[in-house]
């Protein structure tokens, strides 16, 4: 980044139809546009962002911006606290724009959330915070339902074994 | 320039099941920090969920957070689980890209090594690229079909101080089809010297790391393709031999030893670019010099016993790094090795090619270590920049750390005392020796000091000075740049940069 050079700005238009100006700087830190920006800049063209809302490229920037002087500590904060939805979008878009260190971030950060839900006692608590439809038959579906009544919390080993089961 | 959209996405009312929506690639990542445990309970929440735990391309597996001794139930339902899992990855071709499995085989059932050994052989047919193994409880002997991989690039062995065993060396020809390109062994421990006779058939090793590894009192390493070698804290080792690795050309050798035998260190390293060496001396040193060698770190620790012969020694052992180091043009090296190479009377040394020399020190720079210093910058004649950088220590000094802390406390007036009489020393020492040459220093200083006599020698000392920057972390006495300014040549730039 030096500071002599003009800094250009990128232009992009988000799903939710605004137009955002990105620094060249924070830009270039995006992969799948990196390529693209000397084009873009040369004929005043507005990069679509067709699944990234302004809310979530704002916080990608924001994050960027960070990164760029001060790595890990400041984000860590940011991406802990944001809830469940939040991190999703932001998956999305860092994974579409391939932000390569924010994906490891909240990857990670989705991934305690997963083992956190699994350590809950009930699947259907496990489902419902992190949104997962069951798509089991329901025959299936009722077995389980039948053990979980009969076993009460599933001890650690009866999972391993039922979904060794399962596999099958 | 259009950009279009394969992966589906939920509306932003976050009632969808945004998880199982995701695109596989980057569920596989998320489950991928998963352990066992967790990928079981997640596996056991929709059919999708499991479809991705099983197609999963990294999988880590362990027994080690789970398992409570002696339970075999738990134990059986463990293995079950993996074993239906990986059969069920077979049946559909799943590929493996890395697997990472940590494994106590403390009360192990009698079937349990054939287990994980076939858990291996499924991974190599799966075309593994990383494996990590990190074992512990029974010598665990490598697997031929390991070392043989025909899609292996990574091998990462952890047996947490226990034995490994290669392969009988019958096997080596398998090594043929090897194309391992890093092995990394941390704390295992060798018994025989398989792992040196299977090394050279590795054609296309190019990262060797050896960290705390036990069990031998000498090993040679000769490999054609090794690019890269590090060798960290092999306490038990006694002699070290790094010879015929035509293609290395950055070694990294951290090496301390509380003394039980002597120790030497011979390479033969034609092609080394970058030298590394920190920890204790050793009693036999000899290097053949590299005529590539660019960059080199010294990091050494005083040598501990100090008899009559054993001085003469330690001289020709510095001698010899010293002239080994003599085509570096990057040098770092720390405070307290220059003063060891002053007292052993290797100084001034004749370093022509040196254009960066970075003097490392931990505590503000003692008049000794001053005197040591000007002494080793007589020798370089062709020096553009020094830096005087501060770091935490590296290596705790065994041999001084007791000294050192009766030193710091007692502080105050003694370190004043010091200070003034190195100022006269210092003095004494601008008027006699030959100026210096470099035309840049970068100076950080050590929290709560100013060193200022000795930024003032070397403004003195240093006539073709043309920038001087001073990097301070707490606020400098008022005084301190009037007082510089004083003594720097005309032409010389002062900057001072306030550090966070």
């Amino acid at each position: 980044m030096s500071s002599s050079k003009k800094s250009r700005i990128v232009k992009f238009k988000t799903s939710d139809d605004k137009t955002f100006e990105v620094e060249e700087a924070v830009a270039v830190q995006f992969e799948t546009i990196k390529s693209m920006i000397d084009y873009v800049c040369a004929n005043d063209c507005t990069i679509p962002l067709p699944n990234v809302n302004a809310k979530t490229l704002a916080m990608v920037v924001e994050w960027c911006k960070k990164h760029a002087d001060e790595r890990d500590q400041l984000m860590e904060v940011d991406v802990d606290e944001a809830p469940g939805a939040v991190l999703y979008d932001l998956l999305v878009a860092a994974t579409y724009l391939r932000v390569e260190d924010l994906i490891h971030r909240v990857s990670q950060r989705v991934s305690k959330m997963v083992i956190e839900i699994g350590k809950l006692p009930e699947e259907e608590d496990v489902r419902k915070t992190i949104n997962i439809k069951s798509d089991f038959p329901p025959q299936v579906e009722e077995e389980l339902r039948k053990l979980r009544r009969t076993l009460g919390p599933l001890s650690d080993v009866l999972v391993l074994f039922v979904s060794s089961g399962l596999l099958e | 320039m259009e950009i279009t959209m394969q992966d589906p996405v939920q509306d932003e009312d976050g009632d969808g099941d945004r998880l199982s929506s995701l695109p596989d690639r980057i569920v596989h990542r998320i489950i991928s920090f998963l352990t066992l445990k967790d990928l079981a309970r997640f596996s056991f929440t929709s059919r999708r969920c499991q479809e991705l735990c099983n197609s999963t391309p990294t999988l880590s597996l362990s027994n080690i957070d789970i398992l409570k001794p002696d339970d075999i139930l738990c134990r059986l339902s463990i293995n079950a689980f993996l074993h239906s899992l990986m059969l069920h990855r077979c049946s559909h071709r799943v590929k493996m890209q890395s697997l990472s499995l940590r494994w106590s085989f403390q009360h192990s059932l009698p079937d349990e090594e054939f287990r994980v050994w076939s858990w291996l052989q499924h991974a190599v047919n799966s075309g593994v690229r990383e494996f990590n193994l990190n074992i512990t409880g029974k010598p665990f002997s490598l697997p031929v079909c390991v070392l043989g991989c025909k899609s292996l690039s990574s091998l990462v062995v952890n047996t947490n101080n226990g034995v490994l065993r290669f392969p009988s060396t019958l096997s080596l020809s398998y090594a043929s089809s090897s194309t391992l390109r890093k092995l990394i062994l941390e704390y295992v421990r060798m018994e025989d010297d398989g792992f040196q006779q299977w090394l050279p058939s590795f054609k296309f090793l190019k990262v060797l790391c050896l960290s705390k590894v036990s069990g031998m009192k000498s090993m040679r390493i000769a490999s054609s393709s090794i690019e890269k070698l590090k060798i960290v804290s092999i306490e038990s080792l006694c002699h070290i031999q790094i010879q015929e690795v035509e293609k290395l050309n950055e070694l990294y050798i951290l090496w301390e030893f509380k003394k039980c035998g002597s120790k030497s260190l011979e390479i033969s390293a034609p092609n080394l670019q970058r030298f590394v060496w920190a920890g204790d001396t050793v009693d036999y040193f000899s290097m053949r010099s590299s005529s590539h060698l660019w960059r080199a770190v010294i990091g050494l620790l005083p040598p501990a016993n100090q008899s009559r012969g054993r001085e003469d020694a330690c001289k020709a052992n510095f001698d010899e790094l010293l002239r080994s180091i003599h085509s570096t043009k990057n040098l770092t090296l720390s405070i307290e090795f220059v003063e060891i190479l002053l007292e052993h009377g290797c100084l001034p040394f004749l370093l022509d090619n040196l254009v960066t020399l970075n003097i490392r020190r931990s505590t503000r720079i003692t008049g000794h270590q001053v005197q040591a210093l000007s002494s080793l910058l007589t020798g370089t004649t062709k020096l553009y920049h020094l830096i005087i950088s501060t770091l935490r220590r590296i290596l705790p000094n065994p041999h001084n750390s007791a000294s050192d802390i009766s030193h710091s406390v007692s502080a105050g007036i003694n370190i004043d005392v010091t200070v003034i009489t190195s100022l006269e020393m210092i003095n004494s020492m601008a008027s006699k020796q030959l100026p210096f040459k470099m035309k840049k220093i970068t100076m950080e200083l050590p929290n709560g000091e100013n060193e200022l006599e000795l930024i003032k020698y070397l403004l003195k000392s240093a006539e073709k000075l043309e920038e001087m920057t001073i990097s301070y972390s707490s606020p400098l006495p008022s005084y301190f740049s009037s007082e510089l300014t004083k003594y720097k040549k005309p032409f010389t730039k002062l900057h001072l940069h306030r550090k966070p």
